[in-house]
């Protein structure tokens, strides 16, 4: 029944619940930090993984993954990020996009 | 457009995120201090560990020592490629024996329990039917295998319960049998996961291995909040109170599949049709034991609208919470006490046994 054991490249992204509006997001690659960015700053940031580079968006208070290399690209279809916890995985590409805050739940089952 | 580039700076495993800063300024009397929270990517996913106790540079050393050995146990479990268990499905394909280790043997036994316990709903027996379909492939599959085929795999009825251990050897008398763990594994790994980390001293926290959890310990005074996910999209279904030790597994069909023809077919195979079963969205299961809660999940997934509270019952399964492909949610008495919707209305719940039938099942 299931699938798999095997490393599937598939794009994985969801988005948490309840947490208020951010101020930060913390960017990861391959679970290493590489930026926190403020929200109220827009600009765009290229973060590169291990199949290339990640095109990230800063706008509005919000964050969103604007393209990453991958085939199903979910986290790029998951659109913006504002709330805290929200996050968004671009499996992939190892590259993490998440909201920092309190959250009100202590994780995410899927 | 011009953007800045960015490189990981500490190109290891896991690392330190800093989650805990952020939280302490806010954290209300009940909590415990803030957490640390580390990430790797292992099995496929990513696996988060949230730690209380440990300072960040001892949590960031415990998941630097703790991500080579989820990759070895992937390794070791893989059912197609390398000398672990997938060497072990090749002598079988072959009727022939295949020496194993006792730690892989103990594993396949449990499954093997679990399999007997949920009428074969849960089947790990049936590899060659998922490597049939291709789901755990790249590129991943875009149509349904032929027909024959499928129907060929199911008549061969591959059962767990077709192996015979002897010592440090297994064999099969049904060469039909291949086996995919991959209903269990994440539940073995998650296991022992959590156990390494209480042995290494760390008070409470959280294994989450690609959205599949335990906890251990508690955040403070508090019992943990686990959101579920809406099997329909984004954001959280459900709510649920998981005391010390619990891990929350879940089965959804959202996990993995692909469209052909305006038929979407997802990863979860029933085992007595070969095809991708319909009529659920999720299962979604409490129990203190891991890999008992990942094949419980898979084996409710699969089960009838009118059985799956039996199977439940003969799993030792107390909390279940059952989406069906109408949205509307099943839940036992156990699970509804768990659960707090965040709508302003919440769902209707269904309770009562035994269910009715689903229109697509």
């Amino acid at each position: 029944m299931i699938a798999a054991l095997a490393a599937v490249a598939t794009l994985y992204a969801w988005l948490w619940a309840g947490g208020g509006p951010g101020t930060r997001a913390r960017i990861t690659v391959d679970g290493a930090p590489v930026a926190t960015v403020a929200l109220d700053e827009p600009r765009r940031l290229l973060v590169s993984g291990p199949l290339g580079p990640s095109l990230i968006e800063v706008a509005d208070g919000r964050i969103r993954v604007v393209d990453s290399p991958g085939r199903r690209k979910l986290c790029v279809r998951q659109g913006w990020l504002s709330r805290a916890g929200e996050t968004a995985v671009c499996l992939p590409n190892r590259v993490v996009v998440s909201i920092a805050g309190r959250r009100s739940i202590d994780a995410l089952n899927y | 457009m011009s953007a800045a580039t960015l490189r990981s700076r500490r190109p290891r495993p896991a690392a330190t995120v800093l989650l805990g800063l952020v939280l302490l300024a806010t954290a209300c009397g009940r909590d415990a201090p803030a957490p640390v929270n580390e990430q790797f990517f292992a099995f496929g996913t990513l696996v988060e560990l949230t730690l209380y106790g440990p300072d960040p540079g001892r949590a960031a050393a415990m998941a630097s020592d703790l991500a080579p050995r989820v990759d070895a146990w992937h390794a070791a479990w893989h059912p197609w490629e390398g000398d672990g268990l997938a060497r072990i499905n090749r002598h079988l394909a072959r009727g022939e024996s295949a020496s194993l280790d006792a730690d892989l043997a103990g594993l396949l036994r449990e499954a093997r329990q679990l399999a007997i316990a949920s009428g074969h709903r849960f089947n790990p027996a049936i590899g060659g039917l998922v490597r049939l379909w291709g789901f755990g492939l790249e590129p991943p599959p875009d149509e349904p295998p032929p027909a024959a085929r499928v129907a060929a795999r199911v008549a061969a009825e591959p059962r767990l319960t077709d192996l015979r251990f002897s010592d440090g050897s297994v064999r099969t008398v049904n060469p039909a049998v291949q086996i995919d763990l991959g209903a269990f594994a994440k539940g073995v790994a998650v296991r022992r996961l959590v156990t390494a980390l209480r042995d290494a001293g760390v008070a409470a926290g959280i294994v989450n291995a690609g959205g599949d959890l335990q906890v251990f310990g508690r955040p403070g005074e508090r019992d943990w909040r686990i959101g579920v996910r809406r099997p329909d999209g984004n954001g959280v279904l459900a709510t649920v109170t998981v005391r010390p030790g619990e891990s929350v597994f879940t089965s959804g069909h959202y996990e993995r599949g692909f469209t052909d023809g305006g038929t979407r077919y997802h990863h979860i195979l029933d085992p007595r049709t070969g095809y991708p079963v319909r009529g659920v969205r999720s299962v979604t299961v409490l129990h203190p034991d891991p890999a008992r809660a990942d094949a419980a999940a898979t084996a409710l997934f699969v089960a009838d609208a009118g059985t799956w509270r039996q199977v439940a019952d003969r799993l030792g399964i107390e909390f279940v919470m059952r989406v069906d492909s109408d949205g509307r949610i099943h839940v036992t008495e156990s699970m509804e006490a768990r659960l707090s919707f965040p709508q302003e209305s919440p769902p209707p719940l269904i309770r009562g046994t035994p269910d009715a039938p689903t229109p697509s099942s």
